[in-house]
Order: C-alpha cells, then sequence, then structure tokens
C-alpha cells in the first residue's frame, strides 16, 4: 500500500483545523491513517481509534514526531459500551469534540449464494451498526457542548452503485451513506447546526482491496481501467476530501454524498 | 487557504457579479493568474477595481458565451504565452416565470447561456489546451457552475432549472471522455443554493429585504448560500488537491438538494 508521509505545511499557509479535536475511527491503517496524519498536519488534535494498539500507537508516534498532538483509543465499534466510554473520555479529556470522522469498517467479495447469514451480520455490525452508534454518540456530544461540529461517514462508491460479488457490502455502505444524510437533517436543527457528509471513494489503493485480489499489475490495470481519469485511486485524495468536508472550505455543504472516484460512477 | 493555485492561470466567466467575481478573486488571492471574462463591462470593472483595492491582480475579457468568435478571442488571451488550467463555467441567467407564459424564445436565451455557452467554452477550452500541450497530455480542470435547481425546483424555473440539469449532465459526459486519450482533463460541477447576487436580485421588482423569505424553511441549513462558500468549493475543484475527483457535481446548498 502507499501512504505519504506527514507533509510540513509551508509557513506561510494558515492551517485550517488549528486547536480542533478530531475523532478518526480505524486510524489504525489505510485511509483513516492518511485522514489523521492530513488533519493533524493542519493543526487538529486527533483521537485517533482502533482495535490494533500496536498500529494505532505508530499512527500517534507519526504525528508527534512531525510536531502534532495524537492520543490512541484502544476500541471496538460494534461495543456501545466502548462507545461510552470514549465519549465520556472525550468529554472529561477536551470538553468536547469538533470534528468526528466514522471511517472504521471492513470489507469481503463474495457471491451471493455463498453470502452467509453470519457473513451478512458481521458486515453490518461493522459497517453500518458502528457507524449508527458513533453518530449517535458524536451528534449527542456535539448537541450538549453546543459545538458546531463537522461529521463525515465513510461510505464508498459501493453505497451508490451495484459492484460484482459484493451483495454485503454495497448495501450497509449504502446504509453508511443514507445514515449521514439523515442524521445532516436533524443535526441542521442544533444550535448552532452540525453538518454531516458521508464521503464515498471509489476504488482506493489500500490493503482492503490488497487483502481481498493482492497486490499484482492485473490489478492495478483494473482498478485504473474502471474509471475516466485512469489512476489508481490514493489515500491522499481520500484524505483531502474528508479535510474540505470537515474544514471552512464546505460551510454550506450537508447531507450530500461526496463522490471521489476518479470518476468511476459516471461511466 | 489550504489550496495553492501558484503557477496556474484561470479563466472565469461571468466574472462581473455574484459567483464570478467571488471565484475571480479567491483564485488570484491563492496565487493564479485569473482572467476575469464577463459581456457586463461595467460589472467586470468593478470586479477589478476590488481585487485592486486587496492588492489582486485580474486581467479582463470581454466575452459573449453565446458567441464561438468571442470564446476564441477572449480564450486567446488566456493561452498566449501560457496553458491556462482552469476554466470556470459560471456565467448564467435566468427567466422566472410561470410555464404558461415562458415563451420559447425565453426557454432558448437561458439555455443558450447556461448549456450552450459552457458546451462551447469547453470545447474552444479543450482545443486550445490541446494545440498548448503539443505532444503532452493535456491537463486542466472545468468547473460549471450548476445549481440545486437541477434538483430541488421552485414553481417558475422551468427554464432554469432545466438549463442546470443539463448542465450537470454535461457535466458528467465530458468527464468520461475527456480524462482518457491522453489528455487529463477533470470536469466537475457545482451546485450552490440560491444566493443573494445581482441575478436574484434581479427575479423580482420587490427590494430583497421586503421579499417572501419562506424558501429559506425548506434548506436544511436555513439560510441562502454566500459567494465566497461558491468560491471555496471552486477553489478546492481547481487544486491538486482534488486530483481523483472528476465527474461530481458538487452541492453548496446547505442540505436542499440531499434532504428535506
Amino acid at each position: 500500500m502507499t501512504q505519504s508521509l506527514p507533509r510540513e505545511a509551508p509557513a506561510s499557509q494558515t492551517q485550517a483545523l488549528t486547536g480542533q479535536v478530531a475523532l478518526i475511527t480505524g486510524a489504525t491503517s489505510g485511509i483513516g491513517r492518511e485522514i489523521a496524519y492530513l488533519f493533524a498536519q493542519q493543526g487538529a488534535r486527533i483521537i485517533a481509534t482502533g482495535r490494533n494498539e500496536a498500529e494505532g500507537a505508530k499512527t500517534c508516534a507519526h504525528i508527534k514526531d512531525a510536531g502534532g498532538e495524537a492520543f490512541f483509543y484502544q476500541q471496538d465499534i460494534t461495543s456501545e459500551a466502548d462507545w461510552e466510554a470514549l465519549f465520556s473520555w472525550i468529554e472529561t479529556e477536551f470538553g468536547a469534540l469538533d470534528i468526528a470522522v466514522h471511517n472504521a469498517g471492513a470489507f469481503f467479495s463474495k457471491p451471493l449464494p455463498d453470502t452467509s447469514n453470519d457473513d451478512f451480520k458481521w458486515l453490518w455490525s461493522v459497517n453500518v451498526d458502528a457507524t449508527f452508534l458513533g453518530l449517535k454518540h458524536t451528534l449527542a456530544l456535539m448537541k450538549k457542548t453546543q459545538t458546531a461540529g463537522k461529521v463525515v461517514t465513510m461510505s464508498s462508491l459501493a453505497g451508490l452503485i451495484g459492484l460484482d460479488d459484493c451483495t454485503a457490502y454495497c448495501a450497509s455502505k449504502a446504509a453508511v451513506t443514507q445514515l449521514a444524510k439523515v442524521a445532516a437533517v436533524e443535526a441542521a436543527r442544533y444550535d448552532p447546526p452540525v453538518r454531516v457528509n458521508s464521503l464515498n471513494p471509489g476504488v482506493i489503493w489500500t490493503e482492503m482491496i490488497t487483502g481481498q485480489y493482492g497486490d499484482s499489475p492485473e490489478v492495478r490495470a483494473f482498478v485504473m481501467d474502471g474509471n475516466a481519469l485512469q489512476q489508481v485511486g490514493q489515500v491522499d485524495d481520500i484524505a483531502e476530501g474528508a479535510l474540505f468536508l470537515v474544514s471552512d472550505e464546505s460551510t454550506f455543504t450537508t447531507g450530500t454524498a461526496f463522490v471521489v472516484d476518479g470518476g468511476r460512477g459516471v461511466d | 487557504m489550504t489550496s495553492s493555485l501558484a503557477g496556474k492561470t484561470a479563466f472565469v466567466t461571468g466574472a462581473g457579479s455574484g459567483f464570478g467575481r467571488a471565484i475571480s478573486h479567491a483564485f488570484a488571492r491563492s496565487g493564479a493568474a485569473v482572467f476575469a471574462a464577463d459581456i457586463d463591462e461595467a460589472g467586470l470593472a468593478e470586479t477589478q477595481a476590488q481585487a485592486a483595492a486587496s492588492k489582486l491582480t485580474l486581467q479582463t475579457a470581454a466575452l459573449d458565451v453565446t458567441d464561438e468568435a468571442s470564446w476564441d478571442a477572449a480564450l486567446a488571451h488566456a493561452f498566449d504565452g501560457q496553458s491556462c488550467d482552469i476554466l470556470v463555467n459560471n456565467a448564467g441567467v435566468a427567466v422566472i416565470k410561470s410555464f404558461s407564459s415562458m415563451t420559447l424564445e425565453d426557454f432558448q436565451s437561458v439555455n443558450s447561456v447556461n448549456l450552450i455557452g459552457a458546451f462551447m467554452g469547453a470545447k474552444a477550452f479543450i482545443e486550445k489546451a490541446r494545440a498548448a500541450a503539443g505532444d503532452e497530455a493535456a491537463r486542466g480542470s472545468i468547473i460549471n457552475i450548476s445549481s440545486v435547481t437541477a434538483k430541488r425546483i421552485l414553481p417558475g424555473f422551468s427554464a432554469y432549472a432545466t438549463s442546470k440539469a443539463a448542465l450537470s449532465n454535461l457535466t458528467r459526459a465530458l468527464a468520461v471522455e475527456l480524462g482518457r486519450k491522453g489528455d487529463f482533463f477533470r470536469v466537475n460541477a457545482i451546485a450552490p443554493g440560491l444566493a443573494r447576487t445581482a441575478m436574484t436580485e434581479g427575479f423580482d421588482e420587490t427590494p430583497w429585504d421586503e421579499r417572501d423569505h419562506s424558501y429559506l424553511n425548506t434548506i436544511p441549513l436555513s439560510r441562502y448560500a454566500q459567494t465566497q462558500e461558491v468560491a471555496k468549493a471552486a477553489l478546492y475543484l481547481a487544486s491538486e488537491r482534488s486530483k481523483f475527483v472528476t465527474g461530481y457535481i458538487l452541492p453548496v446548498d446547505g442540505g436542499l438538494g440531499d434532504v428535506g
């Protein structure tokens, strides 16, 4: 997998997220880790969560080495008790939460007749139930603390169009897209309003892809061929999209599904 | 500002007011060489004067987006001595009337600016960018300013909403064609909600403050769009930060297009 190092902001450039507290789930690898790096580089105080403590520690060490601030919190996103404990810690430690990126998720590809009920329920639990719990606790805290928060759920292009042999994944990501949309309606009424959007990446080069399909010239060619730009999407493309959604660049954008896919979904 | 356009050249239509003016100023502030184009030369002069007051430099170009020769002449300036990297098809007009009183001439006049104008602009821009690139891959970012009315429509908007829906789909069609064949053009649109601009001021003879603004109750964020918000979205789509974004219609609409 490819991963860029934290980039130093030019001294003349104002940071976009200075002092803001940002929760990023699944920040132990891939897209989540890159989002943590970029937000930290833009001045955010990072709360990185995930199951894998060693990888979480790496994410935080990387940020601290670059002069940023990061905390790892080990979390099973399917456990509401874990969410309650996390948010209780956030409230005690930081007082409020400005940004949440509900990124943690999983993927598998299987033909529909081979997908067991347990397969389906497991993916639904990790992708949908966990996003529901994350949104619920995030919005509760933002409402209570009257924070003009910005929330992103990590969906997928697969939440908008059908992909071969991906019934469980596509259905779960459609739910994640819709969770953001409906949460946006409610959260727009908060005082101050909270913005909620989903981010819908196309195929991005991470271990979620290489873990399922391997890393070969054929896989790369397949990934590139499928989109109008004929490029392999990179984690920094998604991190920049996430930054757009949580920064003052998008103050009038809420409830949308932001597609970053090289045009894959258009043709 | 997180996006830099240093070293880039941008051509913005409808730059004599509203979104086009804000986009021109934001691009210049981010380091781009900006060609601000409009048929309204007085408006353009004001855009330039405001830029100068903020110590920003702009070049202006007279442009009738419905005239192919006018496009050719105006873009020739932007491609003179450099390649132009960014085209913003922002010029737009509205005729707001009930459908029964909408004439064919009304309908065609709106579509000729909002849709055909963008079509001609994209065509001229691509041709010149390819010529400037020579044997290299031509690169560029085209941004069309569509509207939330492509999705959520008010009475009286049959011409305008139709032109903007077509512009959104032209965006997607160009994205599919123009990323391939050795080129690297990204084509996206912004779909703003209604904002207070010269165009919307002109919808009605009633002064703005005396109008019925109950429309805002239908918008989740309960307000009009601000021109700066459209400019920020354009800046993101123009910059390399969005290098994997194409064929996307980015809403700046307070949630109206997606929910409610």
